[in-house]
């Protein structure tokens, strides 16, 4: 059946929905129906968030958060790539290690925070040692079942060229497993932002996530709402320009 | 020459895949192999290419036993096989970057194959903007850039629907005339194997031995109008007549799973 509805273009709705649930929030809060002490208005929050940038108030958390995110996931992207090559390699250990990987992935990690306090203190070292568990596993999964379905065909390609195995791996598998690497590479990173972000709530004494605990403590709900924008933007920057970088890797290959 | 492979169930099982191939290429020569599905020619391929090790019998390029893949010998494979990573003259470079050949000379060389293939304009595109059969002359122009004395084509057209094979044949057979190689084909299209070949080698069923050899006596060159000639179809129904007690042969037999 042709589809009868009058054609708008889906990113027109998309920024609808957004423009209008702010709208909505912007309403509540400026009408009074919902407290200021639950909810401040978009606009205050923007403003507030403009006040804190300039005041150099969010420099030292925004430099903490990255850097522990960045730490994790470089450490994740290393050691996950090189693992996953590993559980291909030697496909036995890898179906042995496999369901332990996966169960991993299950387990909420944040449940080891008292742990973690006491063998590694407060502050950076446990949120980057909880971060980079949660970010290696898709980094393993995907280079593994990158490198698993590459076709027959290529091998022989490499063989009947008599390339050398590094010319194999280098030449021709790496590039091949390369879209279900990246992949495994995007979604660790949004998963490294999500759990340093988290852990920062509770482990920490620097941070956009702390921040946001913090003020919540004090019951300054704007610089709260400040600093959830913040990080929300932030979260959604990261992960269109990694959909978008995906998206050109995968139309000039299909 | 049977070929040794591990069953489903583990177990290392000896197949007689291929017989007895006793046979001599001539050097510029386009043969063809044709047989029931299931008979071993990719089989006999791969191991002429170096690709499987026979567990018995030998092949020989001037007097030099295959053992790994020879330098002398190009492939081009039944799937696609380009690298869609890379443009098409990065795909056509490939060979000659693993010899180590420097980028501006083996850039040369690729340029002119390219040309030969009739890619030219299409040195910079990936292969996700071309046709099925534009690809399959990215896999020949790979396969042709090393400069190999001989290359092995398993059903490098299977994939085409039947008038892009016609053209693609054509193609091929300017190529190969352009060229002086010696090219082993492998088929299962009757058509195909007398359009392109100087002789066609009837395979039959497994364990295979040459059934039958068919001189094609069609003058050169030839062209997709040759499929229209009487001599054509006395050569295809010739053919047709040797494999199709084969192909019965091979349609009631249970195949065994020959890994590819």
């Amino acid at each position: 059946m042709p589809e009868s509805y009058p054609k708008i273009r889906p990113q027109w709705v998309q920024w609808s929905i957004i423009v209008g649930f702010v709208a909505i929030l912007e309403v509540l809060s400026r009408g009074g129906i919902v407290k200021r002490t639950i909810l401040v208005s978009p606009s205050e929050m923007f403003a507030t968030l403009g006040g804190l940038i300039v005041a150099n108030d969010v420099t030292p958390h925004f430099i903490r958060t990255m850097v522990e995110t960045f730490a994790s996931f470089a450490m994740a992207g290393a050691l996950g790539i090189a693992i996953g090559i590993f559980f291909w390699k030697f496909a036995r250990i890898g179906k042995m290690f496999e369901p332990y990987i996966v169960s991993v992935y299950a387990m909420p990690l944040v449940m080891f925070y008292p742990l973690l306090l006491i063998f590694l203190g407060l502050g950076s070292p446990p949120i980057i040692f909880i971060t980079t568990i949660s970010s290696i596993i898709p980094i393993i999964l995907n280079t593994t079942i990158g490198f698993r379905e590459i076709r027959e065909v290529m091998h022989k390609v490499a063989s009947s060229n008599r390339c050398t195995p590094w010319q194999t791996f280098s030449k021709v598998l790496f590039p091949a497993a390369t879209p279900y690497i990246f992949t495994g590479l995007k979604l660790g990173f949004i998963y490294a932002l999500i759990v340093t972000i988290g852990m920062e709530f509770i482990l920490t004494d620097l941070g956009l996530g702390f921040q946001v605990h913090q003020f919540y403590d004090f019951f300054n709900t704007s610089s709260m709402y400040a600093y959830i924008l913040l990080n929300l933007i932030i979260a959604i920057s990261a992960n269109v320009l990694l959909f978008r970088g995906e998206g050109a890797m995968r139309k000039e290959r299909t | 020459m049977t070929y040794a492979m591990r069953s489903p169930s583990g177990t290392v099982v000896e197949l007689e895949a291929v017989r007895e191939i006793t046979h001599d290429l001539r050097m510029g020569e386009f043969v063809t192999i044709i047989g029931p599905s299931g008979c071993g020619k990719s089989t006999l391929l791969e191991i002429v290419a170096g690709l499987r090790k026979a567990s018995r019998g030998d092949v020989y390029i001037w007097d030099q036993r295959i053992t790994d893949p020879h330098p002398s010998i190009g492939m081009v494979f039944q799937e696609e096989s380009t690298f869609p990573w890379r443009t098409v003259m990065e795909n056509v470079e490939f060979g000659l970057e693993v010899r180590g050949v420097p980028k501006k000379e083996r850039q040369k060389t690729c340029q002119r194959i390219i040309e030969i293939v009739g890619l030219h304009g299409f040195e910079h595109s990936h292969p996700n903007a071309l046709s099925g059969g534009m690809k399959q002359r990215v896999a020949i122009a790979r396969a042709l850039a090393t400069d190999p004395e001989i290359l092995l084509m398993d059903e490098p057209f299977g994939a085409l629907d039947q008038q892009t094979r016609l053209f693609i044949g054509q193609e091929l057979l300017r190529i190969w005339e352009a060229t002086g190689k010696t090219i082993l084909f492998v088929t299962h299209d009757i058509n195909e194997a007398v359009y392109l070949s100087d002789r066609v080698l009837v395979m039959s069923h497994r364990p295979s031995v040459v059934k039958a050899v068919v001189e094609v006596d069609i003058p050169r060159p030839r062209d997709t109008t040759t499929i229209t000639l009487e001599r054509f179809h006395e050569l295809t129904s010739a053919l047709w007549e040797i494999l199709r007690e084969e192909s019965e042969k091979a349609l009631a037999m249970p195949r065994a799973k020959v890994p590819s």
